[in-house]
């Protein structure tokens, strides 16, 4: 159906005179028409007989009969009341008008439909700045513009139309592809606006970043390599964030450019460089490609690749700066030793990780660093929990001693480093469940401790458990802080249930929340 | 770099290399079927549920996933009905990242396509969640929720399961060569029928026969365009070479009978609004408190 229109429109149409000239016309054609007497109007000025006249214009359309459709509207528009009064008229036609020189466009290069569309829409957002379904037609119908004026070689004036896309509808990655595909045509010294572009980008829209920093290392590598580099250590990150690290990543960029075969050389076979050239674009990119990469040989099944990759990665680390990406891949590696006894029979592995490790962590306490420190003990008593290791002979080396701390750094660095409240409900979850495993009384004040961390954290679900699990770890009567909680929890599922009545997926959104949470 | 001049218009007559006539609109091409599968496989899943509870996750969770599918990824036509003959079958299980691990540290959704070219390497994996550290396993309707949440989140990423798995769905097996200006390749649909933006990548698998040699040329167009010549084409998508290797490859379907073997989506751009996105008609249309 849609293709006969097009056809019928194409064999329909008059000779299009440039657009000034006939939007001009138009325009005093309306003149013309606005100045008959009122009751030489074919239709009234109220609403619903423009919506008709509408109804009539688009039933013409249906037909292909496109001339036809946008003059019936003209008078329409013509026929609208003067003033206040016709405002909503003139927006309904308007908008109609816009409509059907856009949808009459559909891909056809002519930017003078685009133009009268554009034209139109732009009188309705002149009176309706917020109007959503002419913004969406307009940001739509600026991809289409831009697409015309790339076809033409009018790189700027294609840029324009997609930047005013973008501003209608800012989460549009169909303008922001384009936008890099322009650029990718454009000439080298505006590759650094790209980059600086790609740069705010990166986070929300890693997909088309990956894109454009590939463009610019595929133009500059050879002339700018500098700026090729930075571009090639923002891609790889973006690889490391997303989890697409893989040789197939790099098929796109110029293999015969010694940092991507540095890169590939990473990749493919484990091997570091001697040049670090990324390590001032990217700190601890190397580290980050290690554990990106080596989780998805172990999605893959192949735990002996994941920790030659990963244990390798940390033999690099005192050399090459990995920053706190390592503690990461250190978490990770002692977990696998944990889940794969099979590739670390004696234990020796995870020994000299324990180590290290602690060596850090000493180090850490000699700085006084405190946000090393609390992220050490962290690392570590997540470890040693995953083990079960909840008591040892040596003090530190066990789950409870390291999630205290880490929770009792975490306090002290709000009072001395003014840094915002952290509720670390997980850890004082797992703290409580290490207290109850080894038969500790704290266990009730730890679970009542975790039950406010939940609740701070607007997660009702788990506050709920945590009140049960410490009511089973009590012995008979309630303890005053017990009943307190349960108040503040009662307060809080009445709030949300209220709120719900009005509002009713806030409940789903406030008891899902846990779900919620593990999912993203 | 290789020069492009991209043009999504088409007034130039088209030149015929290629054999097979295309479909006309009225006989539009049919997109390749997959079947979508949905395993629990983790023991610690099966030893949660009754046998009848596994059955029916599995079967809303292949419903949940082809749903999912079908409205991102619109080249392929997701099923989960086994009767219909789907040349390829899209395994997803649910299994911890490290499958065969003692102890799931985190849990997610495998991929893994098998059907005609699709190599062992053909997997993706989406997180799904760390295990909790109080580990009940969620019952049927909370782990679906789950499911669903995460296919909500922007841990699912079906560009990277086109690049990853997806790639080596054949979605067409014939299309012409223009040999004249712009040189390209006029697909046997729309963008819009298969739910491509401009700027999707695909490969195109050709065979060469020159004397008794026959070669397999492969190359990696853009879709760029639409033709709008009127005519049986009108409106079909037109791809064009955008780098320098492709355009040298191009050289080498000059010297021969040129046979197209398969058509892939190799990077798969979608429109924004979805795969059938249409104008707000001004029949149904308001201004809110501006009209009276």
């Amino acid at each position: 159906m849609k293709v006969a229109w097009f056809m019928a429109a194409a064999l329909c149409s008059p000779i299009i005179p440039p657009l000034q000239a006939q939007v001009r016309a138009e325009a005093a054609q309306e003149r013309i028409w606005a100045k008959r007497p009122v009751a030489e109007r074919k239709v009234s000025a109220e609403t619903p007989a423009s919506r008709q006249q509408v109804a009539q214009a688009m039933e013409l359309v249906e037909q292909g009969r496109w001339s036809e459709a946008i003059g019936h509207l003209r008078r329409a528009l013509a026929d609208c009341p003067d003033g206040q009064t016709g405002k909503s008229c003139r927006l309904l036609v308007n908008y109609s008008l816009g409509y059907c020189y856009q949808l009459q466009h559909d891909g056809d290069a002519d930017l003078d439909r685009l133009r009268r569309a554009e034209a139109y829409y732009g009188r309705v957002l002149a009176a309706a700045p917020k109007h959503p379904a002419t913004r969406s037609n307009l940001a739509r119908l600026q991809i289409a513009v831009g697409d015309a004026e790339m076809a033409s070689g009018n790189l700027d004036g294609a840029l324009q139309a997609f930047r005013q896309s973008l501003d209608l509808k800012p989460d549009s990655e169909a303008a922001r592809r384009r936008i890099v595909s322009a650029y990718g045509r454009a000439d080298d010294e505006r590759l650094e606006e790209l980059f600086e572009t790609l740069q705010s980008w990166r986070e929300q829209f890693p997909e088309v970043s990956r894109r454009g920093y590939a463009v610019i290392v595929d133009r500059l590598w050879q002339t700018q390599p500098e700026m090729a580099e930075q571009a090639l250590a923002a891609y790889a990150g973006v690889l490391a964030a997303e989890g697409w690290v893989s040789e197939k990543a790099l098929a796109e960029l110029p293999r015969e450019w010694s940092p991507v075969a540095d890169l590939s050389e990473l990749i493919v076979n484990g091997n570091y460089s001697q040049d670090d050239w990324w390590k001032d674009h990217e700190p601890g990119l190397q580290a980050r490609l290690a554990l990106s990469l080596g989780k998805r040989w172990l999605a893959a099944g192949r735990s002996e690749a994941t920790e030659d990759c990963w244990s390798s990665a940390l033999e690099e680390a005192p050399r090459r700066g990995m920053g706190a990406a390592w503690i990461q891949l250190s978490a990770d590696l002692a977990a696998l030793y944990t889940n794969r006894p099979e590739l670390d029979p004696e234990g020796a592995k995870f020994d000299h990780l324990q180590s290290r490790l602690f060596d850090r962590k000493g180090e850490a306490y000699r700085t006084d660093d405190l946000e090393a420190i609390q992220r050490l003990h962290t690392v570590l008593g997540l470890i040693y929990a995953d083990r079960d290791q909840w008591e040892s002979n040596w003090p530190s080396r066990n789950a409870i001693f390291q999630l205290s701390h880490a929770i009792d750094t975490a306090t002290r660095r709000g009072s001395r480093e003014q840094v915002p409240y952290q509720p670390q409900a997980q850890l004082k979850e797992l703290l409580a469940k290490g207290y109850l495993e080894t038969g500790d009384r704290r266990a009730h004040s730890q679970y009542l401790d975790a039950g406010r961390a939940y609740l701070d954290t607007d997660d009702l679900e788990k506050a709920r458990q945590m009140i049960s699990a410490a009511k089973a770890t009590r012995g008979r009567g309630t303890s005053r802080d017990e009943r307190q909680l349960e108040r503040i929890f009662d307060a809080r599922r009445r709030s949300v249930e209220d709120a719900a009545i009005f509002c009713p997926s806030r409940l789903t959104s406030s008891l899902s929340r846990g779900a919620m949470r593990t999912a993203s | 770099m290789y020069e492009m001049t991209r043009s999504p218009v088409l007034v130039a007559t088209v030149a015929v290399v290629l054999l097979a006539a295309l479909p006309s609109p009225s006989q539009a091409q049919e997109k390749p079927q997959a079947l979508v599968t949905f395993q629990l496989a983790h023991p610690d899943y099966l030893d949660e549920f009754f046998e009848a509870e596994i059955e029916s996750i599995q079967t809303r969770g292949a419903q949940l996933l082809a749903s999912f599918l079908n409205q991102r990824i619109g080249f392929i036509d997701f099923t989960t009905d086994a009767e219909v003959g789907a040349d390829h079958v899209l395994r997803v299980s649910l299994d911890s990242a490290d499958p065969g691990a003692r102890l799931p540290i985190e849990m997610g959704l495998h991929f893994v396509l098998e059907g005609p070219d699709a190599g062992e390497a053909l997997r993706s994996y989406w997180r799904l969640s760390s295990v909790d550290v109080s580990g009940p396993i969620p019952q049927e309707d909370v782990l679906l929720t789950q499911v669903g949440l995460l296919l909500n989140s922007n841990v699912a990423d079906p560009r990277g399961l086109v690049r990853e798995v997806l790639s080596l769905v054949r979605i067409a097996g014939e299309c012409e060569f223009k040999t004249d200006h712009p040189e390209g390749w006029i697909l046997p649909f729309s963008l819009a029928e298969f739910c491509l933006d401009r700027g999707t990548r695909l490969f195109i698998r050709h065979g060469v026969q020159a004397g008794d040699v026959d070669r397999d040329v492969t190359l990696e167009v853009e879709a760029s365009g639409s033709v709008t010549e009127p005519g049986p084409l009108l409106g079909h998508a037109f791809c064009e070479v955008t780098n320098e290797e492709g355009a040298l490859k191009l050289e080498e379907l000059q010297t021969g009978t040129v046979v197209t073997k398969g058509i892939y989506v190799i990077e798969y751009d979608p429109p924004d609004d979805g795969c059938s996105p249409s104008l707000e008609s001004p029949t149904t249309v308001t201004f809110g408190s501006v009209e009276p």
